[in-house]
């Protein structure tokens, strides 16, 4: 059985008629990287806290389908378990600092102490998620003298430290600069390399969908796309993406419109990066000469 | 950035490095005292020759100055006023115009009120100026307070500063529009109006994203816990919070004997 699946998950909030999600089902496996894309309101945020215990114990929403995740039924197991299988990072990283430490290196430990981990446990623990999200130059700093991109990073290192199988990032990266965003996926890549599988959300996929294996689009709480990044983001997709206020990365974007023009070898898969894209134009224009 | 944590200055000062439970001990017993003690002038005595010396002891008299000038004093000034104009005592009035009249008893009241809350007040503004929210909380936790209940206290201590952070970026915006905040106090007080909206809606929303992430961080969970980092407990201060709770316990026993109608 995948790492996280669900089948036909439908989900309301209290006192909401109208399902957040609809008839969603999705398998992850350990290492893979989904990454869902979607307008606000479009269901991603509901997705990430069913994946994470927290549609059901904290919004009190109703959920109807089957969920697992990491073994565990995250709708009726009790929260503690399975935060610890599934850590979340938030969208704002001035709210995931809890206060409670006057450090980064304190911060980052709090998760670890609360489940009352050996002290060696939780200093391994918090070196190892220091390393990981390069904060080791700032352990001895208050947590509320950081910038927004090193706040997001110690909110990622915090949950790390918890060792989750399954990491949800919902839209993190949306109020980081370009190089904070290079640095999350850098760090996403390591994980998935080490067998943790992610669930990121965006409204456009931007740099991600190179690195996903995975990618679901939401339109309104209902799944309109499920596939590799290539299936999903492919020419003949364009009206479906454009319904869902989403959008290709602006690479294989310049490949539909370069096809149109005789500029992109017909037939050739869209490109997920610069460099791809820079080999199918070369291509195409040796072929359109 | 935000560099301020609720009340607490970071300081080289004598009770920055103290266990917290030794201060929390200490402040007990002092407001103990205020309370116990049966003269009027106590607690003022206890505010000047004890509370205000720890002040400057800890290397935040101006702080806890500042703090106790502007939050207690207004509230001093209207208790006199309410006790000292509409008191109902029966005593002959030392001054009398219309309904209002000025009595000794009543002064009397109001000052034993007034010398109270000035040392339970001032006492914790000292007590949270010189520790770290964390290290309070970290202590509680470890003498067995629930961590619900810790990060209760640790998100009361911290809420204040993070409001007048979110007020000044939304005063900042609606500056940046045109929005007139400064001149008189008639437009100042104006100009908050509009703030209390996206104040508190956002306040709201801080609120649910916060328990989130500490919901996330497992804080939560029942068991015990374990902590990186070890707050010292020297000998002398175990002996020191066991000297409180003996002045505590003495105290009340005084005030009991005093009081018993032999």
């Amino acid at each position: 059985m995948a790492l996280v699946s669900l089948r036909g998950a439908t989900c309301r909030y209290p006192q909401n008629k109208t399902p957040a999600l609809s008839d969603l089902s999705l398998d992850l496996e350990a290492g893979e990287i989904l990454l869902v894309l979607g307008a606000s309101g479009s269901g991603k945020s509901t997705l990430c806290r069913l994946l994470c215990g927290f549609f059901t114990h904290f919004y009190k929403g109703a959920c109807e389908g089957e969920a697992s995740v990491c073994g565990l039924d995250p709708r009726t197991a009790p929260l503690c378990d399975v935060i610890q299988r599934a850590g979340m990072v938030f969208q704002r990283p001035e709210t995931q600092i809890t206060g409670a430490r006057f450090s980064v290196r304190g911060e980052i430990a709090c998760g670890p102490e609360n489940l009352g981990l050996p002290r060696e446990e939780i200093a391994r623990r918090v070196d190892e998620a220091m390393g990981l999200t390069r904060l080791e130059s700032l352990a001895d700093r208050s947590p509320f003298s950081l910038s927004g991109g090193e706040k997001q990073r110690l909110a990622l290192a915090s949950i790390l430290a918890m060792r989750p199988g399954l990491l949800v990032l919902d839209e993190a990266a949306s109020q980081l600069d370009p190089a904070g965003e290079n640095d999350l996926l850098e760090v996403m890549r390591t994980l998935a390399e080490n067998g943790t599988a992610l669930v990121a959300t965006a409204c456009l996929p931007g740099k991600a969908a190179a690195l996903c294996h995975t990618l679901l689009v939401l339109d309104q709480g209902r799944p309109v796309l499920y596939g590799t990044p290539r299936e999903v983001l492919a020419a003949d997709k364009t009206r479906i993406l454009d319904a869902a206020q989403t959008a290709r990365p602006l690479c294989a974007q310049a490949a539909v419109e370069g096809s149109a023009m005789g500029l992109w070898p017909k037939n050739a898969p869209l490109p997920l990066n610069v460099e791809e894209a820079a080999e199918g134009f070369q291509a195409g224009e040796k072929h359109a000469f | 950035m935000n560099e301020s944590i609720a009340l607490y200055r970071e300081r080289p000062g004598a009770l920055h490095g103290r266990n917290p439970a030794t201060k929390l001990a200490a402040a007990l017993t002092i407001l103990a005292a205020a309370f116990l003690a049966p003269w009027i002038a106590a607690p003022f005595a206890l505010f000047a020759g004890i509370i205000v010396p720890l002040a400057f002891a800890g290397r935040v008299a101006g702080a806890f100055l500042k703090a106790v000038f502007l939050l207690y004093l207004p509230f001093a000034f209207f208790l006199f006023l309410i006790h000292g104009l509409f008191h109902p005592s029966t005593d002959a009035a030392l001054w009398r115009v219309w309904i209002f009249s000025v009595q000794p008893e009543a002064l009397r009241f109001a000052a034993g009120v007034a010398g109270r809350t000035l040392v339970m007040f001032s006492v914790f503004v000292l007590l949270f100026l010189t520790t770290h929210p964390g290290r309070l909380m970290q202590e509680l936790q470890n003498r067995g307070v629930s961590g619900l209940a810790a990060y209760v206290i640790c998100a009361t201590l911290q809420i204040l500063p993070l409001i007048r952070e979110r007020a000044r970026t939304i005063q900042e915006a609606q500056t940046a529009r045109g929005f007139a905040v400064g001149g008189s106090v008639l437009h100042r007080l104006r100009a908050v109006l509009p703030l209390l909206g996206p104040l508190f809606h956002g306040v709201i929303l801080d609120v649910e994203d916060r328990a989130l992430a500490l919901e996330a961080r497992a804080v939560m969970r029942k068991g015990k816990r374990t902590f990186l980092t070890e707050i010292p407990d020297p000998r002398w201060e175990k002996i020191f919070r066991r000297g409180c709770l003996a002045a505590v316990a003495a105290m009340a026993v005084a005030r009991g004997v005093a009081a018993w109608p032999w």
